[in-house]
Protein backbone atom coordinates (compact mmCIF):
# COMPACT_ATOMS: atom_id res chain seq x y z
CA UNK A 1 0.00 0.00 0.00
CA UNK A 2 1.02 3.12 -0.89
CA UNK A 3 0.15 4.73 2.32
CA UNK A 4 2.30 2.25 4.01
CA UNK A 5 5.46 3.69 2.49
CA UNK A 6 4.84 7.13 2.68
CA UNK A 7 4.53 6.71 6.61
CA UNK A 8 8.08 6.42 7.02
CA UNK A 9 8.89 9.32 4.77
CA UNK A 10 9.62 12.52 7.47
CA UNK A 11 6.84 13.76 5.86
CA UNK A 12 4.42 13.34 3.12
CA UNK A 13 6.03 15.66 -0.03
CA UNK A 14 2.41 15.25 -1.94
CA UNK A 15 0.68 16.52 0.62
CA UNK A 16 2.77 19.38 1.29
CA UNK A 17 3.01 20.36 -2.61
CA UNK A 18 -0.88 20.26 -2.60
CA UNK A 19 -1.07 22.57 0.68
CA UNK A 20 2.02 24.96 -0.76
CA UNK A 21 -0.79 25.50 -3.91
CA UNK A 22 -4.00 25.89 -1.60
CA UNK A 23 -2.07 28.55 0.33
CA UNK A 24 -1.11 30.36 -2.74
CA UNK A 25 -4.47 29.86 -4.40
CA UNK A 26 -5.92 31.52 -1.33
CA UNK A 27 -3.32 34.15 -0.87
CA UNK A 28 -2.80 32.46 2.56
CA UNK A 29 1.31 33.22 4.05
CA UNK A 30 0.66 31.21 7.08
CA UNK A 31 -0.14 27.40 8.05
CA UNK A 32 -0.03 25.43 10.94
CA UNK A 33 -1.44 22.11 11.23
CA UNK A 34 -1.81 19.48 13.68
CA UNK A 35 -2.39 15.56 13.30
CA UNK A 36 -1.95 13.49 16.76
CA UNK A 37 1.93 13.99 16.76
CA UNK A 38 2.89 16.05 13.94
CA UNK A 39 2.74 19.90 13.30
CA UNK A 40 3.29 21.51 10.20
CA UNK A 41 3.99 25.14 10.53
CA UNK A 42 3.67 26.64 7.06
CA UNK A 43 4.78 30.48 5.97
CA UNK A 44 4.68 32.59 3.13
CA UNK A 45 6.35 36.09 3.47
CA UNK A 46 7.12 38.27 1.00
CA UNK A 47 10.28 36.76 -0.01
CA UNK A 48 7.93 33.34 -0.90
CA UNK A 49 10.18 31.99 2.33
CA UNK A 50 8.45 28.59 2.81
CA UNK A 51 9.27 26.82 6.38
CA UNK A 52 8.36 23.00 7.48
CA UNK A 53 9.06 22.27 10.74
CA UNK A 54 7.47 18.90 12.14
CA UNK A 55 7.67 19.16 15.60
CA UNK A 56 9.10 15.89 16.88
CA UNK A 57 9.81 12.59 15.04
CA UNK A 58 6.38 11.33 13.87
CA UNK A 59 5.77 7.80 15.08
CA UNK A 60 3.16 5.75 12.54
CA UNK A 61 -0.32 6.47 13.17
CA UNK A 62 -2.04 3.74 14.57
CA UNK A 63 -5.39 4.69 12.81
CA UNK A 64 -7.08 6.03 10.61
CA UNK A 65 -3.88 6.67 8.37
CA UNK A 66 -5.47 8.82 5.65
CA UNK A 67 -7.33 11.78 7.64
CA UNK A 68 -6.43 15.03 6.93
CA UNK A 69 -4.81 17.22 9.36
CA UNK A 70 -7.28 19.24 11.73
CA UNK A 71 -6.47 23.12 11.02
CA UNK A 72 -6.16 24.73 13.93
CA UNK A 73 -7.11 28.56 14.94
CA UNK A 74 -3.72 29.97 12.90
CA UNK A 75 -5.20 33.25 11.30
CA UNK A 76 -6.09 33.72 8.40
CA UNK A 77 -8.86 31.34 8.29
CA UNK A 78 -10.86 30.26 5.61
CA UNK A 79 -14.86 30.11 5.61
CA UNK A 80 -17.03 28.42 3.43
CA UNK A 81 -17.54 31.15 0.77
CA UNK A 82 -14.25 31.45 -0.36
CA UNK A 83 -13.57 34.87 1.39
CA UNK A 84 -10.64 34.60 4.36
CA UNK A 85 -11.09 36.29 7.68
CA UNK A 86 -8.63 38.02 9.27
CA UNK A 87 -8.21 36.70 12.82
CA UNK A 88 -7.39 38.29 16.79
CA UNK A 89 -3.98 36.96 17.61
CA UNK A 90 -4.63 38.30 21.51
CA UNK A 91 -7.74 39.58 23.17
CA UNK A 92 -8.40 42.87 24.21
CA UNK A 93 -10.03 45.96 22.67
CA UNK A 94 -10.33 46.55 18.95
CA UNK A 95 -9.45 49.99 17.21
CA UNK A 96 -10.25 50.83 13.81
CA UNK A 97 -7.90 53.73 13.27
CA UNK A 98 -4.23 54.46 14.69
CA UNK A 99 -5.58 57.10 17.05
CA UNK A 100 -9.19 58.76 17.79
CA UNK A 101 -8.66 61.94 15.48
CA UNK A 102 -7.28 59.79 12.73
CA UNK A 103 -8.73 57.87 8.94
CA UNK A 104 -9.69 54.26 9.98
CA UNK A 105 -6.68 52.07 8.35
CA UNK A 106 -9.25 50.19 6.64
CA UNK A 107 -12.75 50.26 5.98
CA UNK A 108 -15.10 48.08 3.02
CA UNK A 109 -13.78 48.28 -0.54
CA UNK A 110 -10.12 48.43 0.92
CA UNK A 111 -7.19 47.15 -0.88
CA UNK A 112 -4.77 45.45 1.45
CA UNK A 113 -1.53 43.42 1.16
CA UNK A 114 0.13 41.09 3.58
CA UNK A 115 1.88 43.56 5.53
CA UNK A 116 -1.45 46.23 5.08
CA UNK A 117 -1.80 47.40 9.04
CA UNK A 118 -6.20 46.79 9.09
CA UNK A 119 -6.67 47.81 13.48
CA UNK A 120 -4.84 47.60 15.97
CA UNK A 121 -6.03 45.13 19.50
CA UNK A 122 -5.05 46.86 22.65
CA UNK A 123 -4.53 44.62 25.64
CA UNK A 124 -3.25 46.14 28.87
CA UNK A 125 -1.72 49.30 27.76
CA UNK A 126 0.29 47.01 24.26
CA UNK A 127 -0.74 48.43 21.43
CA UNK A 128 -0.84 45.65 18.44
CA UNK A 129 -0.96 46.39 14.84
CA UNK A 130 -2.50 43.86 12.98
CA UNK A 131 -1.49 43.19 9.78
CA UNK A 132 -3.64 41.89 6.89
CA UNK A 133 -1.49 38.72 6.26
CA UNK A 134 -3.09 38.44 3.17
CA UNK A 135 -3.77 40.12 -0.67
CA UNK A 136 -7.40 40.45 -1.58
CA UNK A 137 -10.44 43.55 -0.67
CA UNK A 138 -12.09 43.93 2.40
CA UNK A 139 -15.20 43.20 2.06
CA UNK A 140 -16.69 43.38 5.55
CA UNK A 141 -15.48 44.61 8.87
CA UNK A 142 -17.38 42.61 11.65
CA UNK A 143 -16.39 44.25 15.38
CA UNK A 144 -16.77 47.69 15.73
CA UNK A 145 -14.37 50.19 16.71
CA UNK A 146 -14.13 49.58 20.79
CA UNK A 147 -15.50 46.27 20.62
CA UNK A 148 -13.60 44.17 23.29
CA UNK A 149 -12.19 40.87 20.90
CA UNK A 150 -11.08 37.49 21.67
CA UNK A 151 -8.15 35.44 20.85
CA UNK A 152 -8.47 34.09 17.48
CA UNK A 153 -12.01 36.24 16.81
CA UNK A 154 -12.72 37.28 13.21
CA UNK A 155 -12.11 40.84 12.78
CA UNK A 156 -12.89 40.98 8.99
CA UNK A 157 -13.25 39.29 5.94
CA UNK A 158 -11.39 39.78 2.45
CA UNK A 159 -12.01 38.53 -0.97
CA UNK A 160 -8.56 37.27 -1.80
CA UNK A 161 -7.34 38.31 -5.33
CA UNK B 1 24.45 70.41 19.23
CA UNK B 2 25.53 70.77 22.66
CA UNK B 3 23.99 74.41 23.21
CA UNK B 4 20.25 72.33 22.96
CA UNK B 5 21.23 70.33 25.70
CA UNK B 6 20.00 70.92 29.54
CA UNK B 7 22.66 73.64 31.57
CA UNK B 8 21.24 71.68 35.55
CA UNK B 9 23.69 68.94 35.86
CA UNK B 10 21.04 67.04 37.27
CA UNK B 11 19.10 67.00 33.45
CA UNK B 12 22.17 66.00 31.89
CA UNK B 13 22.68 62.03 30.80
CA UNK B 14 26.46 60.48 30.50
CA UNK B 15 26.57 59.38 27.05
CA UNK B 16 29.63 57.91 27.18
CA UNK B 17 28.26 55.58 30.31
CA UNK B 18 24.97 54.76 28.66
CA UNK B 19 26.51 53.75 24.84
CA UNK B 20 29.10 51.54 26.87
CA UNK B 21 26.78 49.66 28.87
CA UNK B 22 26.63 45.84 28.07
CA UNK B 23 23.00 46.06 28.35
CA UNK B 24 22.23 47.54 25.27
CA UNK B 25 22.97 47.00 21.31
CA UNK B 26 22.14 50.70 20.02
CA UNK B 27 21.62 53.97 21.56
CA UNK B 28 19.79 56.83 19.81
CA UNK B 29 20.23 60.00 21.40
CA UNK B 30 18.58 63.22 20.50
CA UNK B 31 18.29 66.33 22.00
CA UNK B 32 15.06 66.59 21.86
CA UNK B 33 12.45 64.84 19.88
CA UNK B 34 8.17 64.50 19.74
CA UNK B 35 8.01 61.18 21.28
CA UNK B 36 10.63 59.04 21.75
CA UNK B 37 7.88 55.87 20.93
CA UNK B 38 7.47 58.08 17.51
CA UNK B 39 10.99 57.82 16.64
CA UNK B 40 11.92 53.85 18.03
CA UNK B 41 8.63 52.99 15.59
CA UNK B 42 10.50 54.64 12.93
CA UNK B 43 13.84 53.27 13.73
CA UNK B 44 11.99 49.84 14.13
CA UNK B 45 11.41 50.25 10.34
CA UNK B 46 15.01 48.84 9.78
CA UNK B 47 15.28 45.50 10.29
CA UNK B 48 19.32 46.05 10.53
CA UNK B 49 18.45 47.96 13.97
CA UNK B 50 20.32 45.85 17.17
CA UNK B 51 18.20 45.00 19.92
CA UNK B 52 17.78 46.04 22.98
CA UNK B 53 17.98 49.25 21.57
CA UNK B 54 17.51 52.70 23.24
CA UNK B 55 15.68 55.64 22.37
CA UNK B 56 16.93 58.61 25.14
CA UNK B 57 15.95 62.43 24.61
CA UNK B 58 16.38 64.98 27.49
CA UNK B 59 13.33 66.88 26.28
CA UNK B 60 10.20 65.44 25.02
CA UNK B 61 7.74 68.02 23.78
CA UNK B 62 4.53 65.60 22.48
CA UNK B 63 4.95 62.27 24.43
CA UNK B 64 1.86 59.95 23.84
CA UNK B 65 -0.45 58.51 26.14
CA UNK B 66 -3.01 55.90 25.50
CA UNK B 67 -5.96 57.69 23.42
CA UNK B 68 -5.14 61.41 22.85
CA UNK B 69 -3.50 61.42 25.98
CA UNK B 70 -0.32 63.37 26.44
CA UNK B 71 2.55 62.83 28.90
CA UNK B 72 3.43 65.98 30.33
CA UNK B 73 6.71 66.39 30.68
CA UNK B 74 9.36 68.80 31.68
CA UNK B 75 13.25 69.04 32.18
CA UNK B 76 14.59 66.69 34.36
CA UNK B 77 11.58 63.74 33.76
CA UNK B 78 13.02 60.65 32.08
CA UNK B 79 11.48 59.70 29.35
CA UNK B 80 12.79 57.10 26.86
CA UNK B 81 11.96 53.89 24.89
CA UNK B 82 13.54 50.61 24.68
CA UNK B 83 13.22 48.72 20.84
CA UNK B 84 13.32 45.05 22.29
CA UNK B 85 13.20 41.88 20.34
CA UNK B 86 10.39 39.42 21.75
CA UNK B 87 11.78 36.48 20.40
CA UNK B 88 14.98 37.01 22.04
CA UNK B 89 13.07 36.89 25.35
CA UNK B 90 11.49 34.01 23.82
CA UNK B 91 8.05 35.83 24.37
CA UNK B 92 5.06 34.80 21.97
CA UNK B 93 2.62 37.53 20.77
CA UNK B 94 -0.03 35.90 23.77
CA UNK B 95 2.38 37.01 26.63
CA UNK B 96 3.03 40.45 25.53
CA UNK B 97 0.42 41.91 27.86
CA UNK B 98 2.13 40.60 30.83
CA UNK B 99 5.49 42.46 29.23
CA UNK B 100 3.20 45.48 29.82
CA UNK B 101 2.38 44.84 33.26
CA UNK B 102 5.76 43.38 33.99
CA UNK B 103 7.31 46.61 32.86
CA UNK B 104 5.57 48.61 35.49
CA UNK B 105 6.86 46.21 38.28
CA UNK B 106 10.53 46.98 36.61
CA UNK B 107 9.68 50.57 37.60
CA UNK B 108 8.61 49.60 41.52
CA UNK B 109 11.88 47.80 41.63
CA UNK B 110 13.90 50.18 40.45
CA UNK B 111 12.40 53.01 42.68
CA UNK B 112 12.25 50.39 45.79
CA UNK B 113 16.06 49.90 45.74
CA UNK B 114 16.94 53.34 46.03
CA UNK B 115 16.06 52.65 49.85
CA UNK B 116 13.77 55.64 50.51
CA UNK B 117 11.03 53.99 52.69
CA UNK B 118 8.45 55.14 49.87
CA UNK B 119 4.80 53.61 49.36
CA UNK B 120 4.90 52.34 45.53
CA UNK B 121 2.31 50.93 43.72
CA UNK B 122 0.97 49.75 40.34
CA UNK B 123 -2.34 50.62 39.21
CA UNK B 124 -3.48 48.18 36.51
CA UNK B 125 -1.95 47.57 33.94
CA UNK B 126 1.20 49.43 34.49
CA UNK B 127 0.82 53.07 36.13
CA UNK B 128 3.05 53.18 38.95
CA UNK B 129 1.87 55.43 42.16
CA UNK B 130 3.89 56.75 44.53
CA UNK B 131 3.02 58.19 47.97
CA UNK B 132 -0.78 57.92 46.22
CA UNK B 133 0.40 60.43 42.67
CA UNK B 134 1.39 59.14 39.61
CA UNK B 135 5.16 58.43 39.20
CA UNK B 136 5.26 56.83 36.03
CA UNK B 137 3.09 55.72 32.74
CA UNK B 138 4.07 53.62 30.09
CA UNK B 139 2.84 52.96 26.37
CA UNK B 140 3.97 49.73 24.21
CA UNK B 141 3.41 49.36 20.38
CA UNK B 142 4.48 47.07 17.73
CA UNK B 143 6.53 48.68 14.84
CA UNK B 144 4.43 48.20 11.70
CA UNK B 145 5.61 45.13 9.81
CA UNK B 146 8.23 44.33 12.07
CA UNK B 147 6.87 41.21 14.13
CA UNK B 148 10.25 41.13 16.04
CA UNK B 149 10.20 44.53 16.81
CA UNK B 150 8.09 46.03 20.70
CA UNK B 151 8.25 49.57 21.61
CA UNK B 152 7.91 50.47 25.29
CA UNK B 153 7.77 53.80 25.94
CA UNK B 154 8.72 55.07 29.61
CA UNK B 155 8.26 58.21 31.06
CA UNK B 156 8.80 58.60 34.87
CA UNK B 157 8.84 61.79 37.09
CA UNK B 158 12.49 61.83 38.30
CA UNK B 159 14.37 65.53 38.71
CA UNK B 160 11.94 67.21 37.48
CA UNK B 161 10.40 69.02 40.47
CA UNK B 162 6.08 69.18 40.00
CA UNK B 163 5.82 72.14 42.36
CA UNK B 164 5.72 74.86 39.87
CA UNK B 165 3.30 72.76 37.43
CA UNK B 166 -0.51 73.16 37.31
CA UNK B 167 -2.83 72.47 39.98
CA UNK B 168 -4.27 70.15 38.27
CA UNK B 169 -1.37 67.89 37.81
CA UNK B 170 -0.21 68.38 41.21
CA UNK B 171 -3.44 66.85 42.55
CA UNK B 172 -2.30 63.65 40.83
CA UNK B 173 1.24 63.23 39.52
CA UNK B 174 4.33 63.33 41.83
CA UNK B 175 8.01 63.30 41.27
CA UNK B 176 10.73 61.68 42.92
CA UNK B 177 12.97 64.49 43.66
CA UNK B 178 9.60 66.33 45.37
CA UNK B 179 9.19 63.45 47.64
CA UNK B 180 13.26 62.61 48.92
CA UNK B 181 14.04 66.17 48.56
CA UNK B 182 17.20 65.13 46.33
CA UNK B 183 17.81 65.18 42.87
CA UNK B 184 18.92 61.76 41.22
CA UNK B 185 22.04 60.32 38.78
CA UNK B 186 19.62 59.90 35.69
CA UNK B 187 21.73 58.03 33.81
CA UNK B 188 22.97 55.86 37.07
CA UNK B 189 18.59 55.21 37.50
CA UNK B 190 18.03 55.17 33.88
CA UNK B 191 20.89 51.74 33.79
CA UNK B 192 19.33 50.00 36.62
CA UNK B 193 15.69 50.52 35.33
CA UNK B 194 16.90 49.02 31.99
CA UNK B 195 18.60 46.31 34.08
CA UNK B 196 15.46 45.13 35.99
CA UNK B 197 13.13 45.00 32.58
CA UNK B 198 14.83 42.82 30.77
CA UNK B 199 15.33 41.03 33.83
CA UNK B 200 11.91 41.06 34.67
CA UNK B 201 10.86 39.82 30.92
CA UNK B 202 13.47 36.95 31.10
CA UNK B 203 11.83 36.21 34.33
CA UNK B 204 8.12 35.99 32.81
CA UNK B 205 9.62 32.73 30.81
CA UNK B 206 10.64 30.48 33.55
CA UNK B 207 8.53 32.19 36.69
CA UNK B 208 5.82 33.83 35.53
CA UNK B 209 3.71 32.93 38.34
CA UNK B 210 6.39 34.83 41.00
CA UNK B 211 6.36 38.16 38.57
CA UNK B 212 2.38 37.92 38.88
CA UNK B 213 3.00 37.65 42.81
CA UNK B 214 5.33 40.64 43.14
CA UNK B 215 3.11 42.54 40.73
CA UNK B 216 -0.30 41.52 43.24
CA UNK B 217 1.78 42.78 46.22
CA UNK B 218 2.06 46.56 44.73
CA UNK B 219 -1.33 46.38 43.61
CA UNK B 220 -3.82 49.66 44.69
CA UNK B 221 -7.13 48.55 43.25
CA UNK B 222 -7.46 45.15 45.10
CA UNK B 223 -10.35 45.61 47.75
CA UNK B 224 -11.54 48.90 46.57
CA UNK B 225 -14.53 50.09 44.59
CA UNK B 226 -13.64 50.99 41.03
CA UNK B 227 -15.39 52.27 37.42
CA UNK B 228 -13.59 51.07 34.69
CA UNK B 229 -14.00 52.67 30.84
CA UNK B 230 -13.83 49.21 28.42
CA UNK B 231 -14.51 50.04 25.12
CA UNK B 232 -17.74 51.52 24.90
CA UNK B 233 -18.78 50.14 27.82
CA UNK B 234 -18.36 51.17 31.74
CA UNK B 235 -17.89 49.06 34.49
CA UNK B 236 -18.32 49.17 38.41
CA UNK B 237 -17.89 46.50 41.10
CA UNK B 238 -15.01 45.60 44.01
CA UNK B 239 -11.60 44.77 42.54
CA UNK B 240 -10.50 41.70 43.25
CA UNK B 241 -6.88 42.13 42.03
CA UNK B 242 -4.99 40.47 38.85
CA UNK B 243 -5.71 37.13 37.61
CA UNK B 244 -2.96 34.69 37.01
CA UNK B 245 -3.11 35.53 33.18
CA UNK B 246 -2.60 39.43 34.45
CA UNK B 247 -6.57 40.06 33.55
CA UNK B 248 -8.10 42.63 35.92
CA UNK B 249 -10.74 41.25 38.24
CA UNK B 250 -13.90 42.96 38.86
CA UNK B 251 -16.75 41.63 41.26
CA UNK B 252 -20.41 43.23 40.09
CA UNK B 253 -24.04 41.91 40.28
CA UNK B 254 -22.89 40.47 37.08
CA UNK B 255 -20.27 38.24 38.65
CA UNK B 256 -16.35 37.93 38.62
CA UNK B 257 -15.47 39.88 35.08
CA UNK B 258 -11.87 39.35 33.80
CA UNK B 259 -10.74 42.70 32.18
CA UNK B 260 -8.08 43.06 29.71
CA UNK B 261 -8.09 46.24 28.14
CA UNK B 262 -9.78 49.37 29.81
CA UNK B 263 -9.12 52.47 31.72
CA UNK B 264 -9.35 53.02 35.48
CA UNK B 265 -11.60 56.35 35.59
CA UNK B 266 -12.40 55.88 39.51
CA UNK B 267 -11.00 53.98 42.49
CA UNK B 268 -12.20 54.45 46.22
Amino acid sequence: MSEESKKEEPFDLDRLKNLIELMEKHGLTQVDLRHGNERWQLQRGPQEVMQVMPTAAIPAPVAPAATAPVPTEAAPAVPDDGSIEITSPTVGTFYNAPSPDEPDFVSVGSKVKPDTIVCIVEAMKVFNQIPAEVSGEIIKVLVKNGDPVEYGQPLFKVKPV
Amino acid sequence: MMSDLPQNPSFQFDLAKIHSSPLLNCVDFNSELDSTNNRALELSKDSSIKTPCLVLTPKQNAGRGRGVNQWWSSEGSLTFSLIINPRDLNLSVETWPKISLTAGLAVCETVRALNHDLSLGLKWPNDVFLNGKKLSGLLIETAQNQPERLVIGIGININNSLKNAPEEIRAIATSLTDEINQNLDMTDFLLNLIHQLLEAWKSLTIAESMVIESWRRYCILTDRKITVTTGTEQLSGDCLGIADDGALLIKSEAGTQSIYSGVIDQFI
